[in-house]
Order: structure tokens, then C-alpha cells, then sequence
């Protein structure tokens, strides 16, 4: 039961994070930086 | 390692090799796709239980009492500690693109196994090593990207080169994406309505989200969702309309100017209108159909019909030309290794990892995960008879564009075809024709409407099936596009910024405007190239982008070897420098061929010199002439970029060689050590 609530648990959280994602990678200067650390420019 | 646990992994190891060995050594009969599948779950099982662990405690030691940037630079933003399973699914949303699918559906042109063997040795050995170990190096640097770790490890040089090579690949993966939409819509009403209809509904889930229901993100997606499959039942009946299919029924050209019109939209209007919403509809619908196939194929376990060699691994095949090697190796590309991978690598998934253990399962789990995404894609061409395949793929050029005269040109290659067969799968699949819908997407749509239509729905659902994987083909292509567009974008507006500072600004719309168009007429350019080639357009720019692809991993891979040469470990950089020996060969070798080679359907300069042989001896009807003169520059100009990336490569291995040679004889070793223990 545990096995089980911790599998669904992981599930969710992989959609969560696929869906998310895509979230994130809506704004591209977050998703594919190249200048990860000039915030005001690129990112 | 208990008793028990050994001699599950002994079974599974005798699993893999018995399945691969059925693979590999059946000749001239049917095999099931089961032994595809066991061979590829077993081969990625033992990767990442024994290599992946090997790599993680002996070469890069992860240790988690070492604090992940999301911990030390947390921020709330970007540098954010999270789940592993969330940053799981969001570092394989961003490296998941059309490539997987497309690459070994074009390869399977040599036959099941070239293909097979490469995309589970190369993810193995090359493709999850790479992702890997950039993730590793990026969390180590505080997330830095793979442009500033190529700049501050290596140099300026192999900084600026890796800086072209990101640019290159983002116009022509985008141009010859479009081109694999325009192939998979035109002359069909049905799928190009389907398509277009994405785009309104992708604006009213835009609206509901930020006006109607402000935040109700679940809700619009699977109003979303259900409005796409609205509009691919729909789309049968605007198929059967006599007014609106005259609307759909568009030619290559003006799709492709359709396509070139749409990324300049998405490029400058704002993102919650058309690029969120689209990604979030895309988003279900991938991991939907992704997860419909696997379990399709399991439930169904249709027989390869497609031989384990073909007689085009001599370069003659009629999908794209080139012998077996390099060539099944550039087309492959993502499915097994992929450059791409190393910019999300070192993008937002190191500021988001909360604990250093954790970048096993994610750079190294996630690629392999992507990995059978590809051999689900070789399975779903296999399934096809070979006839079927190459009546699909091959262009006009070579198989004409009527079904009788294909089926005697590809019987006379050796593969059966039965015109009448094939004409009444055309139908069954709701399409006026099928021949040479070259790229890969109908193919694919094919074989998964086949395997789809076993399951559920049998003979009578084979067109909705088929018209659904060609709406998420498209969809997930469109949202690369779009997306790709937009990353380009600021990419190129970063550069002018640097010339003129307004035009960096991403506030205002001139510069906007401009940026977008520059990067729109980019890939627009060769998406029209791609168009109105003879030889149908994927013959030049698959490899092209293959070789671009693979050249950005080859930059990775230096890299990466740099960084174990001047860490404490150096000795382990041959996990990094056997596959980057192997892609430099390729890469290499390929570019040779596309540039020198004198068989005018590989080398791009001999191809020139065809055309211009021709218009001298006037065998080109006068309206033809331009358009041949356009053919000659483009051949010219695809042989000078591919001289480009051969230059890029050479740099950045030379440099980053100098690098090595210093690092290891110099002085420079320990204060290499030294600011490897300091950033870390």
C-alpha cells in the first residue's frame, strides 16, 4: 500500500513537473539561457 | 549486492542478450516487436544500474553533503530546490522534441537494425553520459550555461563557436521541422483544418486562463484537449465539404508560407496568448499519445516487417542518400545522442536539483527514457511493410506520382508493393494520396494508426487514428517551432543589444519585430529551400541539421572531457572522450561526404555543378532558370555551412586539446583542482 501511494505519489509529481515545465519553457529566456546569470537581459 | 539481487540482474542481463541476439541475428523472417522492447528495457536497466552508478560514484563522485545551487543561491525564482520526480518530468518535457520520432523513422530506410543498435548502445555509452555529466559540471558551477562553461573552461574561441552552433541549430531544426509539417499537409484538408484549428483553440485557452478563469490551468487544458479532438473527428467533415476543403487543400508553397506567417505571430505576441497555452495542450497531448503507444505496442505486439538490413546501407537509399556509416548516425541523432540535451542540461535543471544525487536519475534516467521514445518510433515504421515504407517516403523525384508506376519502381529495389493494397490503405486512412509524404510524420501516423486501430476501434477508426498522430505530430513540431522562434529571438536580440542597446530590449516592439523577422527569414529560408527541391528537401537538411546536432554535442562532450582532465580524477575522462572520438568521426566524415562527394545526391558542390551543367547545355525550359539559379546558391550555401560546422568542431577540439595538454603537463593542474573544490 505504501509501495503503491509512493509510485502514484512519484506520477503525479512527474506530470506535475512534465506539465510544468512546458510552464517554464512558455518563457524561453528561462527555459534555454544562455546567460543564465545576466537576470535583466536574457534571463 | 545480495545473493538474490545478483541473480535477478544475471536474469535480466541474459534477457537483454537473448532478446538482442533474436534481434540481431533474425534474417529473412517476421520477428515481434516484444523483442525489441525487452532487449531495449533490459539494455537501459543495466546502463543505468551498473554505468550510471559507475559514473556517479567512481568518476564524478556525487556527494549530497554538497549543497546544490538551488540550495545555496535559492531565490525562490529560478534557483528553486525541488522533487527529483518534478525536475524529472521537466527536464524530459524539455529535451523531448520531434527529433526522437522523426530520426529513425528516416533511418529505418537501412533497416531495423542499424538503427536499433545505435540508439541503445549510443544512449548507453554517449547520449546519457553527455547529458549527465554537463548536468553534473553545470550543478558545480553554480548552474552556469554551457556557452559560459565552454568560454571560462576552455576559451573564447570554442565560447563563440559553441554560441554559432546553438544559433545554427535552432534555424535549421526549425526550417526542416516546418518542413516536415508542410510534407505531412499538404493536399489534405483533413489534417491541415486539424492542425490550423489548434491554433484558435490554443488563443481562447490563452484568454480563459488570464481573463475567463483566471489560474485554472487543469480546466483550459482539458477543455483544450477535448476541442483538439473535436477538431480531428471535425476534420473529416470539412474533408467531405465541397466549399471548405478548397480552403485546407493547400499546395507545399503555401503551407510553408502559412508556417513561416505563424512563427512570426508567436514570435512577438505575448506568451500567455498563444505559447503557454499551446505548451500546455501539446504537453498532455504527448505524454498521452506517448504512453497510448508503449502501451499499444505491448498490447498489440505487432510483427517488424521491415528487414534487419536493407540493400541502401550502400548509400543508394531513396530516402535521404549516404552510406550506412555516418549517415544512419547523423539522421539518428537525438535518439541516441544530442546537443540540445547539453543546453537544458546546463539551463534550468541544475537550479533546480536539491540534492547532487539526484543527477543520475534525472541526466542520466530522463535520456534514457527519451531513448525509447526513439526505438517506439523505429518500431512504429517497422511494423509497415518495407513496400509501404518506401512508397511513403520516397520522393517524386525517384518513384513518380502515380501508385502503379511506384510499385514497379520499388518492387525493382526488392520490396513488394501491392498497388491495390496500397491504394486501399491510402483510403482506409482518409487520405487522396500517401505517396511520398516524405520526413517522416506520415509514416509514423501510419504505423501508429495501425497499431492504434488493432487495439481499439479496428479498421473503422484507422483515419481518426491516423489524422490524430498527424495533429500530434504537428503539435509537437508547431510548439518547438514557436518556442525555437522565440528562443532565437532573444538570442539574436541579446547579440544586437551589444551593437545598439535598444535593440536588446525584449520590451519593445521594433526590436521585437526585427528580431523576430530576422530569425523567421532565417529558418524560413531553408524551409522554402526544403520546398522546392527536386529531391524533396529532407535529402539535404535532416543530415544538415544532424550534423549541426551532433556538432553542439561534440562541443559538450570536449567539455566535459576538460572538466574531468582538470579535476582530481582525470583518468575518467575516457567516458567522455570514447564518445566524442566516435562523434568526431562521424560528424567529420558525414560533412566530407555532404560537401566533396561526387554522387550529386550526397555532396551538396557536385549537386551545384549538376544544375549549372545543365542550364549550360540548355536543358532547363526557360521558366525554370531562376528557379534553378536559387537551386545552385542553395546547394553552395548548405556545402558552405557545412564547411562552417566542420571549422566549429575542429576549433573547439583543438582548444580545448591546448586545454588538456596544458592542464596535464603545465603547473595548471592544481589550481585547476583548486577551483573545482572552491565552486563546489
Amino acid at each position: 500500500m505504501t509501495r503503491l501511494r509512493s509510485a502514484l505519489s512519484a506520477l503525479r509529481n512527474f506530470l506535475h513537473g512534465f506539465v510544468g515545465a512546458t510552464r517554464l519553457g512558455a518563457d524561453p529566456r528561462r527555459a534555454l539561457c544562455e546567460h543564465g546569470e545576466k537576470r535583466g537581459r536574457c534571463c | 549486492m545480495s545473493f538474490v539481487s545478483r541473480l535477478g540482474w544475471v536474469a535480466v542481463a541474459l534477457a537483454g542478450a537473448g532478446s538482442l541476439g533474436v534481434v540481431a541475428l533474425s534474417r529473412g523472417e517476421t520477428i515481434s516487436s516484444t523483442w525489441f522492447l525487452v532487449a531495449a528495457l533490459c539494455t537501459y536497466a543495466l546502463g543505468y544500474r551498473f554505468y550510471s552508478a559507475f559514473l556517479a560514484a567512481r568518476a564524478l563522485v556525487l556527494d549530497d553533503k554538497r549543497l546544490t545551487p538551488a540550495h545555496r543561491l535559492a531565490d525562490g525564482k529560478d534557483f528553486v530546490p525541488t522533487n527529483r520526480w518534478v525536475v524529472f518530468g521537466h527536464h524530459f518535457a524539455a529535451i523531448a522534441g520531434p527529433g526522437p520520432l522523426v530520426g529513425p523513422i528516416l533511418a529505418a530506410q537501412f533497416g531495423y537494425l542499424p538503427g536499433t543498435l545505435y540508439i541503445l548502445i549510443g544512449v548507453v555509452l554517449g547520449g546519457a553520459v553527455q547529458d549527465f555529466t554537463i548536468l553534473v559540471g553545470s550543478l558545480r558551477r553554480n548552474g552556469k550555461s554551457l556557452g559560459q562553461m565552454v568560454r571560462e573552461e576552455i576559451g573564447p574561441i570554442g565560447g563563440a563557436a559553441a554560441l554559432i552552433g546553438v544559433l545554427a541549430i535552432m534555424v535549421i531544426l526549425i526550417g526542416v521541422l516546418g518542413l516536415v509539417v508542410v510534407n505531412a499537409m499538404f493536399g489534405s484538408p483533413w489534417a491541415t483544418s486539424t492542425v490550423a484549428a489548434t491554433i484558435p483553440i490554443a488563443l481562447f485557452m490563452g484568454v480563459y486562463m488570464v481573463r475567463i478563469r483566471p489560474g485554472q490551468v487543469l480546466e483550459a487544458s482539458l477543455i483544450g484537449v477535448a476541442l483538439v479532438l473535436v477538431a480531428v473527428v471535425g476534420g473529416r467533415w470539412i474533408d467531405e465539404h465541397e466549399t471548405l476543403r478548397v480552403w485546407f487543400d493547400l499546395d507545399k508553397r503555401a503551407l510553408a508560407l502559412s508556417i513561416i506567417g505563424y512563427g512570426f505571430v508567436a514570435s512577438v505576441l505575448p506568451v500567455w496568448l498563444l505559447l503557454a497555452p499551446r505548451d500546455y495542450l501539446s504537453a498532455f497531448i504527448k505524454i498521452g499519445t506517448v504512453v497510448l503507444l508503449a502501451v499499444g505496442l505491448v498490447w498489440v505486439r505487432p510483427d517488424v516487417h521491415l528487414p534487419a538490413l536493407t540493400k541502401f546501407i550502400d548509400g543508394t537509399g531513396p530516402v535521404f542518400a549516404g552510406k550506412v556509416f555516418p549517415f544512419c548516425f547523423i539522421t539518428i541523432a537525438c535518439g541516441a545522442m544530442s546537443g540540445f540535451h547539453a543546453l537544458i542540461s546546463s539551463g534550468t535543471t541544475p537550479k533546480l536539483l536539491d540534492r547532487e544525487s539526484d543527477a543520475r536519475f534525472i541526466g542520466y534516467g530522463a535520456m534514457l527514457m527519451e531513448s525509447f521514445v526513439a526505438i517506439m518510433a523505429l518500431l512504429s515504421a517497422s511494423v509497415m511493410h518495407p513496400g509501404v515504407y518506401f512508397a511513403i517516403n520516397s520522393p517524386a523525384a525517384l518513384i513518380g506520382t502515380d501508385v502503379a508506376h511506384a510499385a514497379e519502381v520499388i518492387s525493382g529495389w526488392g520490396f513488394a508493393l501491392d498497388a491495390a493494397a496500397f491504394e486501399s490503405l491510402t483510403r482506409s486512412v482518409g487520405e487522396t494520396t500517401l505517396l511520398s509524404r516524405t520526413g517522416g510524420a506520415p509514416s509514423l501516423a501510419v504505423g501508429m494508426a495501425e497499431i492504434f486501430s488493432r487495439a481499439l476501434g479496428g479498421e473503422a477508426m484507422k483515419a481518426l487514428w491516423y489524422h490524430f498522430a498527424i495533429m500530434f505530430e504537428a503539435l509537437f513540431i508547431l510548439t518547438t517551432l514557436d518556442a525555437g522562434t522565440r528562443v532565437g529571438r532573444f538570442m539574436i536580440q541579446d547579440m544586437l543589444g551589444n551593437v545598439w542597446a535598444p535593440l536588446g530590449r525584449t520590451s519593445s516592439l521594433p526590436a521585437n519585430l526585427l528580431a523576430s523577422a530576422l530569425i523567421v527569414s532565417g529558418w524560413g529560408y531553408f524551409l522554402y529551400q526544403g520546398v522546392i527541391d527536386p529531391l524533396g528537401g529532407i535529402n539535404s537538411l535532416w543530415p544538415l541539421f544532424g550534423i549541426a546536432n551532433q556538432l553542439l554535442a561534440a562541443t559538450a562532450l570536449a567539455l566535459a572531457t576538460t572538466l574531468f582532465v582538470k579535476s582530481a580524477r582525470p583518468a575518467f575522462a575516457f567516458a567522455t572522450a570514447t564518445p566524442l572520438a566516435w562523434l568526431l568521426t562521424v560528424t567529420m566524415t558525414a560533412g566530407w561526404q555532404k560537401i566533396f562527394d561526387p554522387d550529386r545526391r550526397i555532396g551538396f558542390l557536385a549537386q551545384a555543378e549538376h544544375f549549372v551543367n545543365q542550364l549550360a547545355q540548355g536543358l532547363v525550359p526557360p521558366e525554370k532558370a531562376l528557379e534553378t539559379q536559387t537551386l545552385i546558391w542553395n546547394a553552395r550555401l548548405d556545402a558552405g555551412i557545412t564547411a562552417l560546422f566542420m571549422t566549429l568542431v575542429a576549433i573547439v577540439v583543438l582548444d580545448a586539446m591546448r586545454v588538456w595538454w596544458k592542464t596535464l603537463r603545465g603547473p595548471g593542474t592544481a589550481a585547476a583542482i583548486a577551483t573545482e573544490a572552491v565552486e563546489a
